[in-house]
């Protein structure tokens, strides 16, 4: 067989073909670029099984997220009853009612409700911002998933 | 001076006025509890551009102590006020 002669002037040297498959070079070289172009069928499942794996913990993660704000809430909630009735109760307790008592009262009570609204609102941020990260992480595993597949032509 | 610091210096404030108040207010101070009134409060300086200013040109001229006992000081007083004696 004729072997295509491709010559190249280097330092001198003349190189064919030949010489180009033996170099200890081109295997590592040229190895990764066939991979790339021509895909690596043994790789892109157990990649797609692990972009699965990081989405059941995702959706793990979510529900828990989930739980702890319901848990939140619930407290709060629970909050605001206990300074509702600690308000109505040192009311009773007053033998009489004196104006500036009453006022002392009435704006310590604000306050406390209007620490515990920072407090929920805070907690209402806090989850919003894990809902975004959540969403996110989503889309990077989806665009994860596209790429991987890309090669071996195959849908996810 | 940053937000723990003040926070601090808010919580020794309080903890000195809360003993009174609790007298007059029991339940209402065991619900609200101190730490709540702590955050609420030095969350409320921290906002406040008069304090920011007031406690920048404390820094400098060196009356940072004073500035910071008067300004707390208020804030407690328009939150946990105790006008009427026991009888």
């Amino acid at each position: 067989m004729r072997i295509a002669v491709v010559s190249v002037k280097a330092a001198g040297v003349r190189w064919c073909w030949g010489d180009w498959v033996k170099h200890p070079l081109t295997l590592p070289l040229i190895a990764p670029a066939l991979l790339l172009f021509t895909g690596c069928q043994v790789y892109v499942q157990p990649q797609v099984e692990l972009i699965e794996h990081s989405r059941k913990g995702m959706t793990m993660i979510s529900q828990s997220l989930d739980a702890q704000r319901k848990s939140i809430e619930e407290f709060q909630r629970h909050q605001r009853r206990a300074i509702d009735d600690a308000f109505d109760t040192d009311v009773r307790a007053q033998s009489s009612l004196d104006a500036d008592w009453v006022i002392d009262h009435r704006t310590a009570y604000a306050t406390a409700i209007d620490a515990l609204n920072d407090s929920r609102h805070q907690q209402q941020l806090s989850n919003q911002q894990d809902q975004r990260t959540l969403a996110a992480v989503e889309l990077a595993l989806k665009k994860l998933e596209w790429l991987v597949t890309l090669p071996a032509g195959r849908q996810p | 001076m940053n937000a723990n610091e003040l926070k601090s210096h808010v919580a020794k404030q309080v903890k000195s006025s809360w003993s009174q108040f609790q007298s007059h207010h029991p339940h209402l101070a065991k619900a609200m509890d101190e730490m709540i009134l702590t955050n609420h409060i030095a969350e409320s300086l921290a906002d406040d551009p008069g304090f920011q200013d007031a406690i920048a040109h404390a820094q400098m001229v060196g009356t940072l102590a004073s500035v910071l006992r008067d300004w707390i000081g208020k804030a407690i007083d328009q939150v946990i006020q105790v006008r009427v004696s026991l009888d």
